[in-house]
């Protein structure tokens, strides 16, 4: 599904004189479709600098990416064009971070079921209904869901975008510490709704604060920064 | 998604021109003005692509040229040089030889006459300046300057007419009791609210929006974007977005270009260009945002 090969990043600071930072130094791994693979390594290894690539969010120095996407093929997520990287991003790869990427004066509900009914083609009642159970079951109060997640704690903010990663159910999801202040039961309960999206065929490859939490929900680790 | 427009090459230059220029202007010289013959290089050699239901935010300070490149493909002003296409758009098919048999692409819109540039401009295109005054007659009638616009789509029945600008009218959140009032009475975000409208009023499958925010009040300006949003979905809009504030392009854009003195010094997915961005005037731009 995905086969990452010598990657590197240098960010390069115009700012400081040019100051060159490497953040990845040749990283290379494979991941198997339907497979759930965590990234570790000591903070600042770089972790969240490859899942960022992976996404295009960040332009990698080096290396390539394959990436088999059941609608373009096999391409090279480091130089497809960006048009590309949009179509797959719209239709096959998900990113969720710790932070909600609001929508300023979206409410939760509508938040949630936005890329289910625009990527899956489900009706506005159906995707709203799809929405409600989602948030329900990480133990958003239906009482919130309509109002605005800017206005949530981090907690439910992170619930939030949990429920709107997992419910269009991409074929490759990205999570860079998507669980990071959440408390143990919800925590159990986002990794639950990950683990059933990894039955139901998406790829998934993350980062976790905890690694407990990770080894007993991730198929397999890969250490980077070794 | 299919491409909607293509343009290469745009230049709109000032000034005689001299063999100097090329070195003296741009974003490595940190001018677009030439220093030895006094021209100024608004826009130099810009190309850009818009798929279609996409938007493409444009950036940059003021000067960087971002608005003269928007206004060059809404066909204002001096004409430039350059290469703009546009693919297959049904509203098109009536503008006398626009598309080369076959192809899907138009011919070159910046050396069609002015008629036809017109006609393009009417059927394919919607654009909203930052200034309503510039899009709007602010002594005829709200529902007038719709009508205006409609008049010179072909439309003839005044019943209809009203009755598309009341519509479009109430879609922008003017109240319809107010469209026999003329623009000036209204406030900073209804004139842009009545810009959109009268914008939208031929179906144009493109809308460029030329700092429609900058200068409202910010409760105004959440409104506004608001609409933009919803009509975006609603009328499956592609958008050219030119404003020099990062949260707007990051609400509305999927990709971005950067313009400094006349030139795109960077071009990539919006995220990218606001995480990972490459130029140092991109670093600057993003280092500068509040937070």
């Amino acid at each position: 599904m995905l086969s990452v090969q010598n990657l590197s990043k240098t960010f390069r600071l115009h700012m400081l004189g040019g100051l060159e930072v490497a953040a990845v130094r040749d990283v290379s791994f494979a991941v198997e479709p339907g497979e759930f693979v965590g990234l570790s390594g000591p903070s600042g290894a770089g972790k969240s600098t490859i899942l960022k690539m992976l996404h295009r969010t960040y332009l990698a120095s080096q290396g390539s990416i394959r990436y088999a996407s059941p609608r373009l093929g096999e391409v090279d997520l480091v130089s497809l064009s960006e048009s590309d990287v949009l179509e797959l991003r719209r239709t096959e790869i998900g990113f969720v971070s710790q932070f909600l990427q609001v929508i300023p004066r979206v409410g939760a509900l509508d938040l949630v079921a936005e890329p289910i009914r625009h990527r899956l083609g489900v009706g506005t009642d159906e995707a709203r209904e799809r929405a409600r159970e989602l948030l329900l079951r990480l133990r958003i109060p239906a009482n919130l869901h309509d109002a605005y997640p800017a206005t949530f704690s981090g907690g439910e903010q992170q619930r939030v975008n949990i429920a709107r990663a997992v419910g269009w159910k991409p074929t490759l999801l990205l999570l860079d510490e998507p669980t990071a202040s959440l408390d143990r039961v919800s925590a159990g309960i986002a990794l639950e709704l990950l683990s059933a999206l990894r039955d139901e065929g998406t790829t998934l490859v993350g980062i976790f604060h905890d690694p407990e939490l990770l080894s007993r929900t991730a198929d397999r680790t890969i250490r980077i920064g070794d | 998604m299919d491409p909607l427009l293509r343009a290469h090459g745009l230049t709109r230059r000032f000034g005689p021109g001299c063999p100097a220029c090329l070195e003296s202007t741009g974003a490595r010289a940190g001018t677009n003005r030439c220093p030895h013959c006094g021209s100024v290089w608004a826009c130099r050699d810009v190309s850009l692509e818009l798929h279609r239901e996409e938007a493409l935010g444009i950036v940059g300070e003021s000067g960087s040229g971002k608005s003269t490149l928007v206004r060059m493909l809404h066909f204002d002003g001096e004409p430039g040089s350059g290469f703009f296409e546009l693919g297959r758009i049904p509203a098109l098919e009536g503008v006398p030889d626009l598309y080369p048999e076959g192809s899907p692409w138009s011919r070159n819109l910046l050396s069609l006459d002015r008629f036809r540039q017109r006609k393009v401009r009417d059927a394919a295109m919607g654009i909203v300046y930052q200034h309503p005054h510039l899009g709007l007659r602010m002594g005829v009638s709200a529902g007038g300057n719709i009508a205006e616009r409609l008049l010179s789509a072909g439309w003839r029945s005044i019943g209809e007419m009203r009755g598309r600008a009341a519509d479009l009218l109430e879609r922008t959140e003017i109240p319809t009791e107010r469209m026999d009032e003329p623009p000036r009475n209204f406030s900073g975000g209804m004139q842009q609210r009545v810009q959109i409208a009268k914008a939208l009023s031929g179906d144009p499958p493109l809308l460029l929006l030329d700092e429609v925010t900058t200068g409202l009040d910010l409760s105004v300006q959440a409104r506004v974007l608001d609409l933009v949003r919803a009509l975006r979905e609603e009328l499956r809009l592609s958008m050219v977005v030119v404003s020099h504030d990062l949260g707007v392009i990051r609400l509305l854009c999927q990709r971005t270009l950067v313009m400094k003195n006349g030139q795109v010094v960077e071009a990539g997915l919006t995220d990218q260009i606001l995480q990972d961005p490459q130029h140092a005037y991109t670093q600057l731009l993003v280092a500068s945002q509040l937070q």
